[in-house]
């Protein structure tokens, strides 16, 4: 090979003088070797410029030694890669610039190289670049040239990790160069206006690369030149890269179009960032996001300054867009890149299990989301009416734990007994809203929604098919089941619609269920469901029936499918998971004593609901009868055309379906012993189960269907039609913008039952059938079921009942004497129960609005009309009425000590009616008179006055009586439960057993995600 | 293909199509309940913490036409303690008037008397509430004055709607409603009247307000032309009500009577009369349509002692209209001695039902009272006007007061059932002891049970049936005539 030194000797014209540009931005120790490198060439004209931030001098002088003559340019910190360089450019008179970074070496005779390309080539508009090296292994290629498309995206011409085997050598012209080492003639460079000042890093080397294409430059790498780069510019240029890629790429392309082509140009570059917003928001990439609003915005603040540069360079007379065009690569690099990834992606995914993210999917899940939001729109700004089961949550963040934490339960008349773990964690929710009530009400009415949409989406995101997430999402999005929960106040059903399909993914998991993604090591997997689980049944003990339910289904229909391919393992994960979930609630399953605490009590409300009203699940305002059939076309279609395992999971999921069913209609037919849930809750895997069902038809049409003679085609063409009918009601639902959810609730009437807390505890009685209630309620006489609050309307702890025993019992007997006519002084019954109000409810919301009703429940307790001591308050709305017992008498009740001894109260006073805590009150009682609490007897409560606890008096089982007599005069009481030290010992036991079992979920799933990983990789190395 | 497709693909469809079937092909849900109570008095089982009975119309007057002793028959087998709490009223309303209380022993299988008078004298109204503690006990209230006397049982509720089938404000004839409070609040009640000549809604008793624990009334004649059937509706807007009519005839323009009559306090599918003796005067029966759509009715007639089938009374009734089925002036019942009749709605709607009996100005057929079980003669004068029975019940009570020398009293018990034989146990009890008798009643048969064996003096009869049953209660006296309904027991209400 010729050197250098041979081809440029004393004989010859005066080799071109080269300035060497060396921006600098925070070097490394590395920089030394660049110095060294600069040092070694043989080019006699050589002259270097280090043009480095403020304060950056001094550290850079020591370089002098090496490379005498070195120029040290400082500029302001806040300078960008270009005006550094053009900053020297100017300011020299060298006939040829290299552009050079601050971490590039070249090798020996490099600059004499480039300069010889140069003069060989004797075009000054060309731009020649050395070939680049990686830093730290000289074999292997680094990019250097470039492709570009109309949008200023480039594309490498080397892939990461190439080893230079001359292929780069042949390339006579490419559309651009990396400015990393790159010469340029000083006079054409400064004639195109050198480099933008706008763009600071990064875009720098097309925006160069374009202007001089524009008037008929050519870019060639100079094979011969050869430098190590290490390319490492991103970790000191700052977490901005995608912001400011984007944002240049928009200013060089539009400062380099002609003018004709700058509306086309601006039209594509909104087409294109319109569907890059799309393909962002699904990947959750908010960063990449935001950069697309941000680059629009950055070019409209900076339009004087591009206008500027546009004409610099279209008043060249060079310029020419042909040139161009020609050398440009046509659409879009982005958007093929993108596919060519997703391709790519898709390819291991199938292979591997992975999660991937096409078009399809991010359009649909886009779609979607705004399906979702404009549906929701109104429940998002204005307040949640308290409707049903939707309660208020106490304000005070602690309150919930601090209830929890305590032995003693007030639901009905009191009870000693554990609280749910769901108490402490609308705490720890109530966290994350900052302590905003109303904002966790919002969320667990809002969420539920989209996190069950999400956990569909996700259950098939590793199916290897586009279509399959989507459409099972859209179809879990388009049941009813959600929006007639959501209408009808049910908590409960919204949390199992959500909770489902998270629940359904470790069952597949464990069931070894490759149709749906790559399965999970077994222990894995029941970890996963037992955690769900644990958290599922702390708010919804009815859960654990559900998936039990599911299992006999997914059973049964391995049965029927002919493929019980780990049933068994099915079924012991299941028994483990649930076993698990059980034990882990234990203290607080141990309390629920009878089928109504679980399940609910029988109502009638639902018994006339038909079959048909179950099978397409239309149970409340929202669904079509007859739109509602139609979900079934591609609910059959896996059916009747998949195979293999999509056939077997399809005939499972039916299982699951009949057996939900099943349960549903025979509760509404009454061929059931106890009571059930709202309809909504046990028909929660019906909705699950078509959604999946259409994911799996979906996975059908892309892979069993591929290349099939239209006769097999046409199920699929009545599943498509089916599927897209089965998405109207979602359509028209969401017009409401609050899923036909009542836009108030009665908190008006409500407010009959409020009392100013110097008139003493009292409790409010609630009537109704157990749907309409909104809590945990005991059965009554005429299919009605009753419950009760104490201080006015009840929050959420309604949800969570006591045991229909003992005092509770009693007060249950006398609501049912009052209701059937068996007493006319029901309010004299009640005043030794505290119960100053009596509400009769027929509808969940006022009258007009939508809402679950029931069947005149106020002719089922006219009883209650004939009572001698109820008032009957104004009516403020027919869906409820209000009675007043007259003859009330507070829950702590300063008493006639011979009231106590005949148990009949005759002339209550308040008393203690401050409350301190969950249990506890305190405040003033009456001279010589005894106190008497309507609350289910324990030892555990104590009456003290002045600090001396005062005697017990027998009242048998409802009510606690205290002798005050040894006070003497004294009223200062404090009345409290005291709460076994054991009693909390087993909730610490039961709070460390959670954090125990979250942590091993961790580990466990993280290690079968690490070897899913390795999998991955090792596929990758395979292919 | 695969060989599980076929059967699984069959097992799903085909449970579906299935489970379609058959919930296709159940029974059509019963209608939205409408009302559950017995509409009318009933006397509460052993399970019933307390029981209470509202007497809302006597007079405590000088000139009372309806002064009024309540009975109450304990028919338990210990003492029973009822709260009488007496209340006042008038024409006009009378907030915060005085409710004077008092506590009453009642003896095991006992009657005990209270005088209305006695507790309230000189009031126009005095009602009365009795509050027992437990069932098991009767209370009626035997009404009297210069018209003649009447029994009739107290309302056991208060209500929101009442209707009071019939009613006369012709010359000689005076219709007075009482609207009784007992509750501790206020109610607001609107009264309407349906008669031959229209329906009426005077402006007057347009929410009328009827104060807490008090009385009022009103004047029928007053504000309602005279009208020979007026059917009286009482409908409340707010709070609850007992409504009970006061009919008296003064004999110068029509026969001598009086009857109390307690209104229906709800409609219902169907009411029955048992018992009608043709021989004692024209029977008419009243059928008001109180709902607001029309309704069609067939008054179905059962003989006493025959299988003749007797052809219905068809009638259709528009919204909020009456109308009278002349029973005895039809010539299909010629010839019959006794008779039970069901009065039945073809529709939806329900109905409200009472009969009305008016002494006959002729002698009797002497052939129909020689007939076999109807052997009775006419009383020489009375008026009888009931609602009728709208449930048959296992257990029936009623207390009967026998008086001297009576052979026309009588109860009359009728087996609805088409198909079975009912037997029957009746408990006479008088001062703490007891009397047993059995009869048998074929399939829409009428039993009479006479009480000429009785000696003088009231008994409280407790009968037990093997199957539903309806009776009445018909005692005549020297000037008046009671004919009505036995009370069910909840217990076995049909």
């Amino acid at each position: 090979m010729q050197s250098a030194s041979d081809s440029l000797s004393a004989d010859t014209p005066a080799p071109p003088t080269v300035r060497v540009v060396v921006p600098t931005h925070d070097p490394g120790p590395w920089f030394d070797d660049v110095v060294s490198a600069l040092a070694a060439q043989d080019y006699p004209s050589l002259r270097v410029s280090v043009v480095h931030d403020q304060g950056e001098g001094a550290l850079l002088e020591r370089h002098r030694s090496t490379l005498p003559g070195l120029e040290l340019v400082e500029l302001p910190d806040d300078v960008g890669f270009g005006t550094k360089v053009n900053t020297v450019a100017a300011s020299c008179d060298d006939q040829l610039i290299l552009v050079h970074h601050d971490d590039l070496a070249m090798e020996e005779g490099a600059v004499s190289a480039l300069v010889r390309e140069w003069l060989r080539r004797r075009e000054p508009r060309n731009l020649i670049a050395a070939k680049l090296l990686d830093w730290s292994d000289p074999r292997t290629l680094m990019p250097a040239g470039f492709e570009a498309d109309r949008f200023a995206k480039t594309l490498s011409t080397v892939k990461p990790g190439d080893l230079d085997q001359g292929q780069q050598d042949r390339i006579v012209d490419i559309f651009g160069v990396s400015t990393a080492c790159v010469l340029v003639e000083r006079s054409f460079f400064l004639s195109i206006g050198g480099f933008d000042p706008a763009i600071d890093w990064h875009g720098e080397a097309h925006d160069l690369a374009i202007r001089a294409r524009s008037v008929g430059g050519q870019v060639v790498i100079a094979a011969t030149a050869r430098a190590r780069h290490r390319a490492a510019f991103d970790a000191r240029s700052g977490p901005d890269r995608e912001f400011r890629e984007r944002r240049h790429q928009m200013r060089s392309a539009l400062a380099a179009a002609p003018g004709r082509s700058i509306p086309s140009l601006l039209v594509g570059f909104a087409l294109l960032h319109l569907l890059e917003l799309i393909v962002a928001v699904a990947r959750l990439d908010l960063r990449d996001a935001v950069s697309i609003p941000a680059a629009w915005l950055w070019n409209l603040r900076r339009i004087g300054s591009l206008r500027t540069r546009r004409s610099q360079l279209v008043s060249n007379e060079s310029f020419s867009n042909d040139a161009l065009q020609l050398v440009r690569r046509r659409g879009s690099i982005r958007l093929s890149e993108s596919f060519d990834r997703r391709i790519s992606q898709r390819e291991i995914a199938t292979e591997t299990g992975q999660a991937t993210v096409s078009v399809t999917r991010a359009a649909g899940g886009v779609v979607l989301a705004a399906i979702l939001a404009f549906g929701a729109r109104h429940l998002l700004t204005r307040p949640i009416p308290a409707i049903g089961e939707f309660r208020a949550i106490p304000d005070d963040l602690g309150t919930l734990t601090s209830d929890w934490w305590s032995g003693w339960r007030t639901a009905g008349m009191g009870s000693e007994g554990f609280a749910s773990m769901a108490l402490p964690l609308l705490d720890l929710a109530g966290l994350a809203t900052l302590g905003s009530a109303s904002v966790l009400r919002l969320l667990l009415v809002v969420v539920p929604l989209p996190l069950g949409v999400l956990g569909v989406w996700r259950l098939f995101s590793r199916s290897g098919s586009e279509r399959a997430p989507v459409a099972a999402a859209f179809l879990y999005a388009a049941s009813p089941l959600p929006y007639n929960a959501i209408s009808g106040g049910s908590v409960n059903a919204l949390l199992l619609y959500a909770a489902l399909p998270w629940i359904l993914a470790p069952i597949v998991s464990m069931m070894n269920g490759r149709v749906l993604g790559f399965p999970r090591a077994r222990n894995a997997s029941v970890i996963a469901l037992l955690t769900i689980l644990v958290f599922v049944v702390a708010f919804s003990p009815f859960a654990a029936a559900v998936v039990v339910v599911m299992v006999l289904g997914f059973v049964a229909g391995s049965f029927l499918a002919g493929d019980m391919r780990g049933v068994a393992t099915l079924v012991v994960g299941a028994a483990v998971a649930l076993a698990g979930a059980a034990l882990l609630n234990l203290p607080f399953l141990s309390g629920l004593r009878s089928w109504e605490m679980v399940g609910g009590a029988q109502g009638t409300g639902a018994t006339e609901t038909p079959l048909t009203t179950l099978l397409t699940l239309s149970t409340g305002p929202v669904g079509s009868s007859v739109l509602g059939w139609a979900v079934f076309a591609p609910a059959l279609f896996p059916l009747v055309s998949g195979a293999g395992e999509r056939f077997s999971w399809a005939m499972r999921i039916w299982g699951a379906m009949l057996c939900a069913w099943a349960i549903a209609w025979a509760g509404v037919r009454g061929w059931l012993p106890m009571g059930l849930p709202v309809l909504e809750v046990v028909l929660a895997p019906v909705a699950l189960g078509f959604a999946v069902l259409g994911g799996l038809a979906a996975m059908v049409l892309d892979v069993d269907l591929v290349g099939a003679r239209a006769r097999r085609l046409f199920p699929a063409v009545v599943a498509s039609v089916g599927l897209g009918l089965a998405l109207f009601p979602l359509l028209a639902g969401s017009f409401t913008g609050r899923w036909e959810m009542a836009r108030v609730d009665l908190a008006t009437t409500y407010g009959a039952v409020e009392a100013p807390p110097e008139d003493g505890t009292y409790r409010v009685l609630w009537i109704g059938e157990s749907h309409i209630l909104g809590a945990a309620t005991h059965p009554t006489v005429n299919d009605l079921a009753w419950t009760v609050s104490l201080d006015g309307v009840p929050d959420v702890r309604a949800l969570f009942g006591g045991p229909d025993e003992g005092a509770t019992a009693e007060l249950g007997e006398a609501v049912g004497a009052g209701l059937d006519g068996r007493t006319s002084r029901l309010g004299r019954e009640l005043s030794r129960f505290g119960v100053r109000y009596i509400v009769v409810m027929d509808q969940q919301a006022p009258i007009p609005e939508v809402s679950r009703r029931a069947v005149v429940t106020d002719v089922r307790a006219a009883g209650l009309n004939a009572q001698l001591d109820l008032v009957r308050t104004g009516v403020v709305n027919p869906a409820v009425v209000v009675y007043r017992n007259t003859a009330w008498a507070p829950v702590h009740a300063a008493v006639a000590p011979a009231d106590l001894d005949s148990l009949r109260i005759t002339d209550p006073a308040p008393a203690v009616v401050t409350r301190d805590d969950h249990a506890e009150w305190s405040g003033q009682t009456r001279a010589e008179r005894s106190l008497y609490a309507s609350w289910e007897p324990s030892p555990r409560w104590r009456l003290q006055i002045a600090g001396q606890v005062m005697p017990r008096v027998d009242l048998g089982p409802v009510g606690m009586g205290f002798d005050t007599s040894p006070a003497v005069g004294e009223t200062s009481a404090v009345f409290s439960y005291e709460t076994a030290d054991s009693h909390r010992l087993i909730l610490g036991v039961q709070a460390a057993a959670w954090v125990v079992l979250l942590a091993a979920r961790r580990w466990i799933v993280g290690q079968a995600n690490r070897n899913a990983r390795r999998l991955v990789a090792r596929s990758e190395q395979v292919g | 293909m695969n060989a599980f497709r076929l059967p699984g693909l069959v097992v799903v469809i085909g449970l579906l199509v299935g489970a379609l079937t058959i919930d296709q092909s159940r029974a059509a849900p019963d209608e939205v309940v409408q009302e559950i109570r017995i509409p009318g008095a009933a006397v509460a089982g052993d399970d019933a913490r307390s029981s209470t009975w509202f007497c809302a119309a006597s007079t405590a007057t000088d000139d009372g036409v309806a002064d009024s002793v309540v009975v109450l028959a304990n028919t338990r087998l210990d003492t029973a303690t009822a709260a009488v709490s007496v209340f006042v009223g008038d024409s006009s309303p009378l907030v915060n008037a005085p409710v004077s209380e008092l506590v009453v022993s009642l003896e095991p299988q006992s009657l005990t008397t209270l005088s209305l008078t006695e507790l309230a004298p000189g009031n126009p109204v005095v009602s009365l509430a009795v509050e027992v503690d437990g069932g098991g006990v009767v209370v009626e209230k035997v009404s009297s004055g210069p018209t003649g006397v009447d029994r009739t049982a107290c309302a056991i509720d208060g209500s929101t709607e009442w209707v009071i089938t019939s009613g006369s404000t012709v010359p000689g004839s005076r219709l007075q409603l009482v609207v009784f409070n007992p509750f501790p609040d206020d109610a607001v009640v609107d009264i309407d009247f349906v008669s031959e000549v229209g329906a009426r809604s005077p402006e007057d008793l347009v929410a009328l307000h009827v104060p807490a624990r008090s009385s009022r009334v009103i004047e029928i004649g007053d504000v309602f032309a005279a009208s020979e059937n007026i059917s009286t509706f009482v409908r409340v807007r707010s709070g609850r009500v007992v409504a009970e009519a006061i009919q008296s005839y003064d004999g110068v323009e029509s026969p001598l009577g009086l009857s109390v009559v307690t209104g229906a306090p709800a409609a219902a599918d169907a009411w029955t009369f048992s018992g009608i003796t043709p021989a004692v005067g024209p029977a008419r029966l009243v059928v008001v349509n109180p709902s607001e759509t029309s309704v069609r009715v067939d008054v179905e007639v059962y003989p006493a002692g025959d299988e003749r089938f007797i052809e219905p009374f068809e009638v259709v009734l528009q919204p909020g209209q009456s109308d009278v089925v002349e029973l005895t002036e039809a010539g299909r019942l010629d010839g019959i001695s006794s008779f039970s009749v069901i009065a039945r709605s073809l529709d939806g709607p329900r109905i409200v039902a009472g009969l009305e009996q008016r002494p006959s100005v002729e002698e009797p057929d002497p052939l129909t009272a020689l007939a076999p079980e109807t052997e009775v003669d006419a009383p020489s004068t009375g008026f009888a006007s009931s609602v009728g029975q709208a449930v048959a019940a296992e257990s029936l009570f009623t207390i009967v007061d026998v008086p001297p020398d009576d052979d026309r009293s009588a109860m009359h018990i009728f087996n609805p059932a088409d198909d079975t034989f009912v037997r029957l146990a009746v408990t006479i009890s008088l001062d703490g002891s007891s009397k047993d008798l059995r009869f048998e009643v074929g399939p829409q048969r009428t039993i009479r049970v006479p009480l000429a064996d009785l000696n003088t003096g009231q008994y409280a009869i407790e009968i037990e049936a093997t199957g539903p049953v309806v009776g009445t209660r018909e005692i005549t006296g020297l000037s008046s005539r009671t004919w009505s309904p036995l009370l069910p027991g909840v217990d076995s209400a049909g």
